[in-house]
Formats: C-alpha cells, sequence, structure tokens
C-alpha cells in the first residue's frame, strides 16, 4: 500500500480561500508582483521572438539616445539595448533560477536531515553553516567564480553555494519545530517510522514555504548574478547580461549617455521588485494568523 | 438601585468569515455585595460577555447594542476618558492565566502599585506600601514585593493578580477562570482566599467558568450561558435543587461526583452550534431531549417567574411536572 | 466486599498485562558551563523514581496526580515512546526494553495503543479525516484493497460515535469540534486492534457537556472489546467514575494504590486525602472542608528532601518522615500506601 502519497497534494490548505481571507496588502503584493514576475517570464520564454532586433547584431548606430527606433537607445557597439536586456531575461533570471533550485535541494537535504536527527550531525553541520553565515554571502560567490573560472554553469553553480546556509538554517527550524508537534508523537505511536514521518507529515511544510523562498532566492540570486556582471566576473560577452550591460554602460554615462545605465538597471529593479513583492505577498496570505474561526 | 444591570447586550465579532454573534441580547441584574456565577462551555460568550463590561472587547469584535448600567450610568456610551476612569477603580479584573497576563519585565511590585498611582494620585513609595498590604491580605509575603512574575508559583501568581486587581477597591470584581490553569489543591486554596476576601471587603463577584461546583462553593448566584443567550439565572441552592432548563439540568449533572455513590451519568448529545449562523428558534433545541416542533422555530425569551428566577424555555412547567 | 467489584477481584486472579516494576525516569538538568566545570554532582529531575504496579486484563487502572507528579511520563514509559533510566516494564511478561528489532517493536503498535490529551495538536493538519484514519491500516499493511480500508475504517468509526461517517471522512481536522477530533484520535487507535490503550487525560481539553461522552464512550469499548487502559487524569473525582483501580502519584512516587472505592471511600495516605477534600462538590449544602495540607508552594521535583516527598506539606509530620523514605506498605487487600504514620 502506497500509505497516502496522494495526501501530499490534497494538502489541507486552499490558496484560494486563504488568498480572499488575507489582508487588501498582501493581496495587492501578490497580484502585482505576479503581474511583474509573469512578465519576466514571457521574457525568459519568448524573449528572442518578440524583441524588435536580434540582441548580438551590430547593425545600428552606435550609442543613439531612446528614440521610436530603438525603444531604449543602442550600445557603444550599435546593439539595440531593449532587444538586449529583453533577452538577458534568460540569463540573469535563469541562472538564478538553476542556483536557487541546486541551494534549495542541498539545504533541504542538509537542513532536514540536521534538524530531525540532531545529534552530532546537528551539531556538526551547524558549526559549519554558522562559520559559513558569518560572511556575506557574495563573498563565497566570488570565491567559487574565481575557483571555477566564467562561464553560465559555473555562475550558477557559484550563487548557488552562496544561498545554502541560508536554506540549511531555515529547513531546520522549520523541520526542528514541526518534529516537536503532537501528531508527529502520534505517528511514532502508531508505528510509523522515520521515513513515513518526514514524507507524509513534515514535508507539507516545506512546500508550504516553497514559493515564498524560491520568490526570495530569485531575487537575491538575480541581484548577485547583476553584481558579479557588474564586476566582469559573470557571464562572458557578447551574451546579453544586465549587471555585464550596465557595467559596461558605466564608461558612458559621464558623456551623457545615461539609458546605458538606467535601463538596465530598472530591469534589475523591476525583477527584484516583483520577487520580493510576491514572496512577501505569499508569506503573509499562506500564514495567516487567525488560520480557523474555531 | 442595583450595582450591575446589563439590558438586551449584544456583542458581536466581524471576522473575514461573518459575525460570529457571541453575546447576543443578554440582560441580568446584579445587587452589591453579590457573587454571580456566570457558567457555560467554550464558546457560550461568557467571556465576552466580561470583557464587554469593561468596554475591553478585542477586535474584530465590539458591543453592538444594548446597555450595561453600572451604578445607574450606562458605561457602553462612555468614552475612552471616562471609560479609564473606573477602569480598575470600580470594576476590575483577574485574567485567566496569569502567566499570560503579568508584565514578565516588571516586579509584582511594581504592577500592583501601577493602578494605585495613576488613579489614586499616589507616589510611589505609597503606592509600593498598599502593594506590600495587598499581598499580606492575598497570602503572599510582603518581601515578595521584589519579585519578579517568573520567580512565583502559578498558585502565587495567580494570588498576584487578585492583589492586583484589589489595588483600588473596586466595587465589582471580574474573575475569568481564575482557577482553571492551575492544580486541584492550589486552586481549592485560591477560591478559598477568594471567599474570604469578598467577606473582609464585601467585595461584588463576578466568576466566569466553566465549573459549575466552583460556582457552588463559591457564589450566591448562578446564571447559565449558552450559544450567546442566558437559559436561565438564579440563587445557588435553587438552581441545584431545581434546574428548570434542560441545559442546566445536564449541565449540573455532568460532574462524577466523588462523595456519596457512584453514578453512571448520561451524556449531552451533539455539539454546540456554529455561532455565525445560529439556529432560528432555541439554540438548545438540536441537543435538548425535550425538543419540540416549536423550539426549532420559536426562539424562547428568558422569562421571570419568580423573584429571582429567569429561565429560557417553552416548556420548563411540563418539563417540571414530568420529573 | 471491602469496595471491590466484582469485576475487579476477577481481574485480580488473572495475570497483569503490563507490569511496572522499579521504573525511574530521570531528567538531566543542563547546567550553565561554569557550573559544570566547579561542580561535580549532576542535578537530576526525578520525574518517576522507582515505581511498580500492576495492570490486570480487562481492567482500567487509574493514575491520578497533578502536573508534575510523573503520570505523564510513566505513561510514555509504558508505551515506550521515551525509555527507562532504570526498571522494566513488562507487556504480557515481556521486557519491552528488550526489544530492539525494528519489525518486532512496530508490532508492538498493533498491541500498545495511545491515546492523548489535546485533540486539536495530535492530528495532522494537512490530512483528510479519511487518510488520518487510513494510515495506520496502509503502515501496517493490514488491508489489500481501498474498498476493504473503506469498510474497517467506517466499522470502528461506527462504534466511536463519529457519525454521521459519510460527512466526516472528507473533512479536515480544523473543521471538527474538540469532541469529534478527540473520536477521530479514538478510532485511529482502535483501528490497529490494540489490547491495551494508554488514555492520557483525553477529556481535560474538551468541554463540560462534551466529557461524559467520551468518558462513557470509554467505559462501552471496555465492555465490548474488553480493552485494558491505563487512564491518566489529573481529576479524582473522573478516575473514581472509570478507574477500577488507582495509583495516585506524588513528585515521582505512588502514594497509595488499590481499589478505587477503597481509596476514595478511605483515603489513607495525608496527600490523598488532601486531594479529595480539594475537589469542589457541585452542590452548594455541602461546606468545602479544610484541605489537610500545609503551606502554599508545592514542591517540585528537583530539590527534594532525602525523606518522604510530601513532609513538607503534611500536616502529620514527624522526625522520622523527613529523613527517611517510606515505602509501599501493604495495608489491606492489594490495598498499599507509602507512609510512615500507617506502620
Amino acid at each position: 500500500m502506497s500509505g497516502g502519497s496522494k495526501s501530499l497534494f490534497r494538502s489541507g490548505i486552499n490558496f484560494l480561500e486563504l488568498f480572499k481571507a488575507a489582508p487588501r496588502s498582501a493581496q495587492l503584493m501578490v497580484i502585482f508582483g505576479g503581474i511583474l514576475d509573469l512578465i519576466l517570464v514571457i521574457f525568459i520564454i519568448f524573449g528572442p521572438n518578440i524583441v524588435p532586433y536580434d540582441p548580438l547584431a551590430m547593425d545600428h548606430e552606435t550609442l543613439l539616445p531612446p528614440s521610436k527606433t530603438n525603444f531604449m537607445g543602442t550600445d557603444n557597439l550599435g546593439r539595440d539595448l531593449f532587444s538586449r536586456l529583453v533577452v538577458a531575461s534568460r540569463y540573469s533570471l535563469g541562472i538564478s533560477l538553476i542556483a536557487v533550485g541546486v541551494s534549495l535541494v542541498i539545504g533541504l537535504v542538509l537542513g532536514s536531515a540536521s534538524g530531525f536527527f540532531g545529534g552530532t550531525l546537528d551539531r556538526i553541520l551547524m558549526l559549519f553553516m554558522d562559520a559559513l553565515y558569518i560572511f556575506p554571502s557574495f563573498i563565497y560567490v566570488l570565491i567559487m567564480v574565481v575557483v571555477l573560472g566564467p562561464g553560465l554553469w559555473q555562475t550558477a553553480l557559484a550563487i548557488s553555494i552562496g544561498r545554502i546556509p541560508y536554506n540549511f538554517r531555515l529547513i531546520r527550524s522549520l523541520t526542528i519545530s514541526v518534529k516537536e508537534r503532537g501528531f508527529i508523537e502520534a505517528e511514532r505511536v502508531i508505528g510509523a517510522d522515520n521515513w513515513h514521518i518526514i514524507r507524509h507529515h513534515i514535508a507539507p511544510y516545506y512546500i508550504s514555504i516553497l514559493f515564498v523562498t524560491i520568490s526570495l532566492g530569485m531575487a537575491r540570486g538575480t541581484l548577485a548574478i547583476a553584481g558579479l556582471g557588474f564586476l566582469g566576473l559573470g557571464v562572458p560577452p557578447p551574451t546579453p547580461e544586465w549587471g555585464t550591460d550596465l557595467a559596461s554602460g558605466r564608461a558612458f554615462l559621464l558623456s551623457g549617455r545615461w539609458w546605458l545605465v538606467v535601463f538596465p538597471g530598472l530591469f534589475v529593479l523591476i525583477a527584484m521588485l516583483g520577487f520580493n513583492l510576491l514572496s512577501e505577498g505569499l508569506d503573509t496570505v499562506m500564514n495567516p494568523t487567525v488560520r480557523r474561526l474555531k | 438601585m442595583s450595582l450591575l444591570k446589563v439590558n438586551n447586550l449584544k456583542t458581536h465579532f466581524f471576522t473575514p468569515f461573518g459575525t460570529v454573534r457571541a453575546v447576543d441580547d443578554i440582560s441580568f441584574e446584579m445587587e452589591s455585595s453579590v457573587a454571580l456565577g456566570l457558567a457555560g462551555e467554550s464558546g457560550c460568550g461568557k467571556t465576552t460577555a466580561a470583557y464587554s463590561l469593561m468596554n475591553l472587547v478585542p477586535l474584530p469584535g465590539r458591543i453592538v447594542g444594548g446597555q450595561i448600567n453600572f451604578k445607574g450610568k450606562n458605561i457602553v456610551e462612555y468614552n475612552e476618558t471616562q471609560l479609564r476612569d473606573i477602569r480598575w477603580k470600580e470594576i476590575s479584573m483577574v485574567f485567566q492565566g496569569a502567566m499570560a497576563s503579568l508584565n514578565p519585565l516588571y516586579t509584582i511590585g511594581d504592577q500592583i502599585s501601577e493602578p494605585i498611582i495613576y488613579h489614586e494620585d499616589a507616589d510611589k513609595k505609597e503606592g509600593w506600601k498598599r502593594a506590600e498590604e495587598l499581598l499580606e491580605l492575598v497570602g503572599i509575603e510582603a518581601a515578595r514585593v521584589d519579585n519578579y512574575p517568573w520567580e512565583l508559583s502559578g498558585g502565587m501568581r495567580q494570588r498576584a493578580m487578585i492583589a492586583m486587581a484589589l489595588a483600588c477597591n473596586p466595587s465589582l470584581l471580574i474573575a475569568d477562570e481564575p482557577t482553571t490553569a492551575l492544580d486541584v489543591i492550589v486552586s481549592a486554596q485560591v477560591m478559598d482566599l477568594i471567599k474570604n476576601l469578598r467577606k473582609k471587603l464585601d467585595l461584588s463577584m463576578l466568576l466566569i467558568t466553566h465549573d459549575i461546583s466552583v460556582i457552588a462553593q463559591t457564589c450566591d448566584e448562578l446564571a447559565i450561558m449558552y450559544a450567546g443567550k442566558l437559559v436561565e439565572k438564579t440563587d445557588v441552592p435553587t438552581i441545584f435543587k431545581t434546574p428548570l432548563h434542560p441545559y442546566s439540568n445536564a449541565l449540573i449533572k455532568a460532574f462524577p461526583n466523588i462523595k456519596g455513590k457512584k453514578k453512571k451519568l448520561s451524556s449531552i448529545p451533539g455539539s454546540p452550534i456554529d455561532l455565525i449562523a445560529p439556529p432560528l428558534g432555541c439554540r438548545f433545541a438540536p441537543r435538548c431531549p425535550f425538543a419540540q416542533p416549536l423550539c426549532l422555530e420559536d426562539e424562547p425569551i428568558l422569562d421571570q417567574i419568580e423573584k429571582n428566577h429567569f429561565v429560557a424555555c417553552h416548556f420548563w412547567e411540563d418539563i417540571q411536572s414530568k420529573r | 466486599m471491602g469496595g471491590y467489584s466484582v469485576e475487579a477481584v476477577k481481574t485480580m486472579e488473572k495475570t497483569p498485562v503490563i507490569r511496572v516494576k522499579n521504573l525511574s525516569k530521570w531528567f538531566e538538568i543542563r547546567e550553565s558551563f561554569l557550573e559544570s566545570i566547579f561542580s561535580k554532582k549532576k542535578r537530576h529531575l526525578k520525574a518517576v523514581d522507582d515505581i511498580s504496579f500492576d495492570i490486570y486484563e480487562g481492567e482500567i487502572f487509574g493514575l491520578v496526580g497533578e502536573s508534575g507528579c510523573g503520570k505523564t511520563t510513566t505513561g510514555r514509559l509504558i508505551m515506550h515512546t521515551i525509555k527507562p533510566t532504570s526498571g522494566q516494564v513488562f507487556y504480557k511478561d515481556k521486557d519491552l526494553a528488550l526489544i530492539k528489532d525494528k519489525v518486532e517493536l512496530k508490532k508492538l503498535a498493533l498491541e500498545l495503543q495511545m491515546i492523548f490529551q489535546d485533540p486539536y495538536e495530535y492530528l495532522s493538519p494537512w490530512l483528510t479525516i479519511k487518510d488520518t484514519l487510513a494510515e495506520p491500516l496502509r503502515i501496517h499493511n493490514l488491508v489489500e484493497t481501498p474498498e476493504e480500508e473503506l469498510e474497517m475504517v467506517k466499522e470502528v468509526m461506527e462504534v466511536v460515535g463519529l457519525t454521521p461517517v459519510e460527512m466526516i471522512l472528507p473533512k479536515y481536522s480544523y473543521q471538527l469540534s474538540g469532541g469529534q477530533r478527540q473520536r477521530v484520535v479514538i478510532t485511529r487507535a482502535l483501528l490497529l486492534k490494540p489490547s491495551f490503550l494508554v488514555a492520557d487525560e483525553p477529556v481535560s481539553m474538551l468541554d463540560v457537556s462534551i466529557r461524559l461522552g467520551i468518558l462513557n464512550l470509554l467505559l462501552d469499548l471496555k465492555e465490548k472489546l474488553e480493552l485494558t487502559s491505563l487512564f491518566i487524569t489529573h481529576d479524582i473525582a473522573v478516575s473514581r467514575y472509570m478507574c477500577d483501580r488507582i495509583g495516585v502519584m506524588y513528585l515521582g512516587k505512588i502514594v497509595e494504590l488499590g481499589p478505587t472505592e477503597t481509596i476514595i471511600e478511605n483515603p489513607t495516605h495525608p496527600y490523598t486525602q488532601a486531594l479529595i477534600a480539594a475537589v469542589p462538590v457541585p452542590d452548594p449544602e455541602i461546606n468545602p472542608s479544610e484541605i489537610p495540607i500545609k503551606g502554599r508552594i508545592p514542591s517540585n521535583a528537583l530539590d527534594l528532601p532525602p525523606g518522604c516527598r510530601f513532609s513538607s506539606r503534611c500536616p502529620h509530620v514527624l522526625d522520622k518522615c523527613i529523613e527517611i523514605e517510606p515505602n509501599l506498605v501493604e495495608i489491606g487487600k492489594d490495598h498499599s500506601v507509602s507512609c510512615h504514620l500507617v506502620n
């Protein structure tokens, strides 16, 4: 008998019900952030198809200000900035997504083991993660980039390392708080083994924080990639990327070509705004304080 | 003039799931120097009624109708300043679960003297002296006035709360489940203390509890609430001898006895109702062994059948005669 | 018959289902870093200290005491969810501590089950009632088909009075009332057809009008299923209603042990006397008696005096009591007391 594997998805929590019960501010955050994120998703999937020009083609006059033909102007190599930045979503966000995925899986495995089993394993992992947590995660990202070298996958891996201590702690404390609940003790009395308990009774809690964790991770990740790009350590040229484009645009700022800095920055801003709003709104919606009446 | 006269009090909670009619039109009167027990199960509205008396109903609730006449004045209409004048000075409260109600950052001396300093314009020295006196009154050594709440045991914290409630010599003391969180023996000692204090200070008391036995031992009158309504009110000896409302009867008989012969008791079927959409008619009808078709359609009003006996039941006479 | 029911006499002649021998559970107190360097002695919270009793087949045995007396810990020691510091728990003559094999331990769930105090905490908020109830059957592979599973669940729901069945199955625990949830907990325990049930304060968190329903249900189950139970409670009046025999506990020790009616009619240990005197009686004509207990601060299980644990509050305390701990001594047929006064 499968032991009720369907139960994970037939969750007791109905999203629509929760959304309706949430305060107006949270609802707006979810909607607004969601719309922004949806736009970004469209850029990621359909980017190359919807942009007016080839992002790599140096067909235009260089350093043109925004106009009707070049919506956001052109860069110093004659490439249309708007097309570049839209397609760059794939790289700036795509890498972030991979990084979030990897760090989430590792954080989940280590955090749940540490929280559930405790003991020496927990103490060792906590010491290790606490040590990592002392420094800003960006430092680890930089170290990994230097070690691994340039490239898309390398960047993704570097950023994921930076996020692991945070995910580890999050999952670990969640696991510990659930582990002490009464219904877990009831499971042991019924004769359930550890694996059954984790799979059917602790996992739903992980899922409830999944969306928020991903959104937040995407925000941080995007910022990290842009930061790397800005430092010249990100994706190698000529791949369009918001941070790299912003960095190269810096040189032209003083001569009045503001669009080369403002628009890449704007894309980063919109991405960050979208993810942060969505994650904060979702957090409030998924964790109501007055959940039931009785 | 009676000390407290409540007329048609209604307190509702406005939640996203609907309006919870926690207290739905209750009326009763209380004289000075009397101890009235307000009994009922969780969700019946007794705690909300108590908080309404001090106009302290937490959001999303508020008093939506009726009057609370305290010493002749309707305090439902009072503004915050007027309310502040009577809170603690005239009406004070001992809350359930003393640990949650005492501030862990301040000594109990601070907490007891605070209302005294505020209401009676006393200075800190006088306030503390009074605090020490009050502690002695409730059976805690005066030296403990410097203690923090976590340094006291559960029973002592409850006593400290009682001292705090008596700080400004109120006319009415409301005690909300004062012994629920306590062990049997400590709880008995606290109730004993309350009884003695009442005698000593000639204090009027409203005791809120689900435990009828406690009311039997300490109160003069008893009012029973069910699903936001008052179903019966009379003096204690009468209600234990001849409970008229079927719910009162069932509630009184629901306690396994320790003295006398062992009896098999019968339970009340069903469960308490939903206060968002209460049924038409008598709210107890779905669980009442004597329910008739009329009970499901027509809500009984609280009838005064004797000077101090009120019942809300269509068929109390028939039920009475059959017993 | 001297306070025993016919059943009580019958059970005493049978072998015990549960035998507890010199059972102790001490919890180590974590000290501050400095203390752990400078002081050699380790401090222990002696939650359960050298207790022994038997539970006979078909009876409801009660453990009565206030919070901190060790009754809940004892329940968990018997269920073997926590391991004893010393002493043994025998189930049908098998020492539970000796069962190391995982498969054997899992099978224990089919014999020993437990129901808990808090019906709100002890049910998962994520599963429907149907899944919650089916879970034990699935864990132990007790049924072959989903139809069989549903049959069994419905059957036990009817026995426990968790009706209407069709309406309740698809609901989630937060949609049920306290009484219904407790019935779910009971149903779940019974689905494994255990021979022994530990009930840890099953009605303390329920409304008064609901309590009797659950209590009467448990009494019914005792008759119908011949279930042996350990009933843990702080309310001695409830223990009188439910239990055939009781053990009164104080700070980790059993101070009085025997048939319920005997103890209620003739409480011998001063603590039992105080406990009974403290119970409020729902009868205004009876004046509450003076509670025979000294002082207001109950002792805790941390810094215990060398002698009797009740000595600091006992109205009849002798010098001997403070120095030497009394033993559980039989004073009547199956009635034991742990008090120097009795000797």
